[in-house]
């Protein structure tokens, strides 16, 4: 593929110019309810070859036929017929800051949000002016070839790379919600690494000039080569308003033979979110990938990030936190697929629940016949905080291939009175004690997420633990 | 500077201390002894306030405050702390950031550079592996190295009056001796010290100015060092 | 403490639900899985815990070969009202030879949080290890393998929690 070795041109050639946009997409905005019609629209608004236009009918074909998942959390109050399946990025803009509920603001100002992003994330402003940054970014990227562009740009600059890939590891058929999201999909990030390029600086979501942040049905598709190293970040722990009520994103990504992948998400949607996503990777010989998941928010989110690990040695790795705060369902897990020989898989989930909240995993290791000198290990943890919250366990470990290891432990637990009392006794209130406790008990995960949301996920489970010391 | 007036205390029902009177004054080195069962961690444990166990007495004061009321972090703040008999382990909380909330906890400002430095110190002093300073506290570390970690915390934390719940049970010589040197340095620059025990080893090492003995949850006895000698003749028998 | 034991040696089910509905029960279940010929061997156990203070432990333990195919499914609930609940699950499964299959499935439903409550599972072959350690004692594989599975297999008795 020539496009592969020529990226840099390609870049400066090709590239939108800053602050470019495309106004005849600016001035639709869809009725709601979904139909046919309303999918052809979105593919000729966005000048999409006719190879998308066919993939996405096909797909909402598929939607139609398919049903709902019955397992994991109670999706009977989200009416389909109610939602606009495609908003354009300005039409975002809900509200004003003064209708921001103070609980929101404050806790902006508790946790240190920049004055410039709280507006952002308030839905006061839909989009990011990023100019300055964004420009610098890019100029670095594409100096190394690397491609970072938003998926609706990534399929117009790039669509032989788009076509290779685009539902190969989610196929349409995967779930309804991944048939919807290849339907109407809009927005998301489109990244490509060449052979072993090593990135350097994480990638955000965040950085990418005109971000739906309310984006619905993200679609993002992220190709490693041979070689290659990159950390993908998206989301945030502040607090994030929404307009959309249901987020149905789908992420592939493909980790090829010796490179290493570790995409980072932290999500705290405003309770009226219902965030239901497809994630999966897969991995290559001898490659890496790790997911590393937050999730703070929403009023039910479905999440279970995958590897498939077709090559040899190839690993994997889950690494997930869930709150289940008041009126929440956190449902989420990790899937770890070993087609392969000597393939290695590790998922730690640690989640807490209080308030009535409700944190539950679901899980899968499958290896299957031929898939030997395997080994998986599987740590759940789950702290419950009071009398009203819940947590639940559904792992499945089907092994087909005996010359492999499984080990699998989950502990579910509150928050011990001797340790309390130790802390207690050094002075500690008891508070900050079990905050610092709580905080402990996501350490292995948290370590893992980069600095900055690593401290506002601490400050933000010390202000959810104020005042819930009685 | 403590004083206990007719402490009744009962867990889960069950009265374990039956009316004890002890007195702790200022840079006083005190040795409760008795035999297994005759309430003394359960003693300590009232004093620092477990909520476990529940009291009343005539008085409970330290330095004039009333101690009964009081959670166990107030009680911290007093100036009495207790190095455990069984110290927990808390995974994702290292020693350092436990003393540095601790310290700010009481208005102190504190360096955490300054901090891992004296952290570093009492360690080499104590004998303590270095990497134990940095992992989760207690997570995985013997039972010596827990009791040595607990003293570290206390050179730290300099507490007014410092109990040792049965420091010595599963310590070996060098590690005793040198546990007791450190204490009683900190004795002597003015720490009152609450030394449970029921063996006499200790005490070798750190001479009490009194000893109180007590039995089924009663004071058998009191007197000075005399008395330790007397049970390293006689065992607790005598107190049949 | 009631103990209840059970021995699935041949294709078919095996159902259990162990309720736990006066305060300081303690029950015991211990089941050994014994899969030597093709078939499907399924076990589902379910500790259902209503009331304070009851005491579950429930130890599966499982060889597989020949073509079995074992599925062991396990749940430990604990209701709202079941303040100190203390409940352990554990399941092994040893897979002699590539044409048997396990799946496991140790769940949990946990809505009371004045509990001790956890589980494990494991699924493997014959530890290399032991193995060599037996023929390095001059006993011939096979019969060091059948040594080992039995050894496995009594450990239900003696699993420590």
């Amino acid at each position: 593929m020539s496009k592969k070795t020529d990226n840099s041109k390609l870049i400066e050639d090709k590239l939108y110019p800053l602050g470019h946009t495309d106004d005849v997409e600016y001035s639709f905005t869809a009725e709601k309810g979904l139909t046919e019609g309303l999918v052809r629209k979105i593919s000729s608004l966005k000048k999409e070859p006719e190879w998308m236009l066919e993939i996405r009918l096909k797909a909402y074909k598929k939607y139609l036929e398919m049903k709902m998942p019955t397992w994991g959390g109670d999706l009977s109050p989200i009416d389909f017929d109610d939602i606009r399946y495609y908003i354009k990025p300005k039409n975002q803009e809900a509200k004003t800051w003064a209708e921001v509920p103070e609980a929101i603001k404050n806790t902006f100002e508790k946790i240190g949000v920049p004055e410039a992003e709280r507006e952002l994330l308030a839905g006061v402003k839909s989009q990011y002016d990023s100019e300055v940054v964004y420009g610098s970014l890019k100029k670095a990227l594409s100096e190394k070839g690397v491609i970072f562009l938003s998926m609706d740009e990534g399929l117009r600059e790039f669509p032989e790379i788009v076509r290779e890939h685009f539902g190969k590891v989610i196929p349409m058929g995967d779930n309804k919600l991944a048939a919807l999201n290849t339907a109407v999909w809009s927005g998301g990030s489109f990244v490509y690494v060449p052979k072993n390029v090593d990135v350097g600086l994480p990638l955000q979501a965040y950085f990418r000039i005109n971000t739906e942040r309310a984006g619905q049905f993200e679609r993002t598709l992220i190709i490693a080569e041979e070689g290659s190293k990159m950390h993908y970040i998206e989301g945030c722990s502040a607090p994030s308003f929404s307009s959309a009520s249901l987020h149905a994103a789908v992420v592939e990504i493909y980790v090829k033979k010796n490179a290493k992948v570790q995409y980072s998400t932290v999500q705290n949607w405003f309770k009226n979110v219902y965030n239901l996503v497809t994630k999966r990777a897969r991995v290559m010989e001898n490659a890496e990938m790790r997911w590393v998941d937050g999730n703070l928010g929403s009023r039910l989110t479905m999440k279970y990030p995958s590897c498939i690990l077709a090559g040899r040695k190839a690993h994997g790795e889950v690494l997930s936190i869930a709150w289940a705060g008041e009126g929440q369902h956190q449902d989420t897990g990790a899937k770890m697929i070993h087609l392969a020989p000597e393939t290695t898989s590790q998922i730690i989930s640690k989640s807490i629940s209080k308030n009535g909240g409700r944190a539950t995993y679901r899980g899968m290791v499958h290896m299957v016949p031929g898939a030997w000198g395997s080994r998986s290990k599987v740590v759940c943890d789950a702290l419950i905080l009071d009398e009203k919250s819940r947590s639940d366990t559904y792992p499945v470990n089907k092994i087909q291939e005996n010359d492999v290891v499984l080990e699998h432990e989950a502990t579910v637990s509150r928050i011990g009175e001797e340790q309390l009392l130790y802390l207690m006794s050094r002075g500690i209130n008891a508070e900050e004690a079990s905050t610092m406790i709580v905080n402990g008990f996501m350490e292995p995960v948290v370590k893992e997420i980069p600095l900055e949301y690593a401290v506002e996920m601490n400050r933000l489970v010390g202000l959810e633990m104020e005042g819930s010391v009685g | 500077m403590l004083i206990i007036k007719n402490l009744k205390v009962k867990i889960e029902g069950k009265e374990i201390l039956k009316g004890v009177d002890l007195e702790v004054k200022i840079g006083e080195v005190i040795a409760l002894m008795g035999p297994n069962g005759s309430g003394k961690s359960s003693l300590a444990n009232t004093l620092i306030g477990n909520s476990k166990y529940e009291a009343e007495a005539d008085e409970l004061t330290f330095e004039g405050t009333n101690l009964l009321q009081l959670k166990p972090d107030e009680r911290a703040k007093l100036g009495i702390m207790m190095s455990f008999q069984y110290p927990v382990a808390i995974p994702g909380v290292t020693v350092r950031e436990m003393l540095l909330a601790s310290l700010r906890g009481r208005g102190l400002i504190v360096s955490a550079l300054d901090l891992k430095k004296q952290i570093a110190e009492e360690g080499e002093r104590l004998h303590i592996d270095e990497h134990l300073l940095t992992r989760s506290i207690n997570e995985g570390f013997s039972g010596g190295e827990k009791k040595k970690l607990e003293i570290l915390q206390m050179r730290i934390l300099k507490p007014k009056l410092l109990i040792l719940d049965e420091v010595d049970s599963g310590l070996d010589i060098d590690a005793l001796a040198l546990i007791a040197k450190n204490v009683d340095e900190m004795a002597k620059a003015g720490m009152a010290v609450l030394v449970i025990t029921h063996y006499q080893r200790l005490l070798k090492y750190m001479v009490p100015d009194r000893v109180v003995v007590l039995k089924n949850g009663e004071v058998v006895d009191r007197g000075g060092k005399e008395i330790v000698d007397k049970l390293e003749e006689q065992g607790y028998k005598s107190y049949e | 403490m009631k103990i209840q034991r059970f021995k699935l040696d041949k294709p078919g089910e095996i159902d259990l639900v162990i309720p736990f509905l006066t305060s300081f029960e303690e029950k015991e279940v211990l089941g050994i899985i014994s899969a030597m010929e093709p078939g499907e061997y399924k076990v589902r156990v379910v500790a259902d815990h209503r009331v304070p203070n009851t005491f579950g432990r429930i130890v599966i333990i499982g060889v597989a070969a020949n073509g079995a195919r074992v599925t062991v499914d396990g749940m430990v609930k604990i209701a709202k009202g079941a303040t100190n609940t203390d409940s352990f699950l554990e399941m092994r499964i040893l897979l002699l030879d590539k044409k048997s299959s396990a799946v496991a499935e140790p769940k949990l439903e946990i809505e009371n949080n004045d509990v001790k409550a956890s589980h494990a599972a494991t699924v493997g072959k014959i530890d290399e290890d032991q193995l060599f350690y037996l023929t390095s004692r001059g006993i011939d594989e096979p019969s060091a393998k059948i040594l080992i599975v039995e050894g496995f297999l009594k450990e239900v008795e003696e699993v420590k929690y």
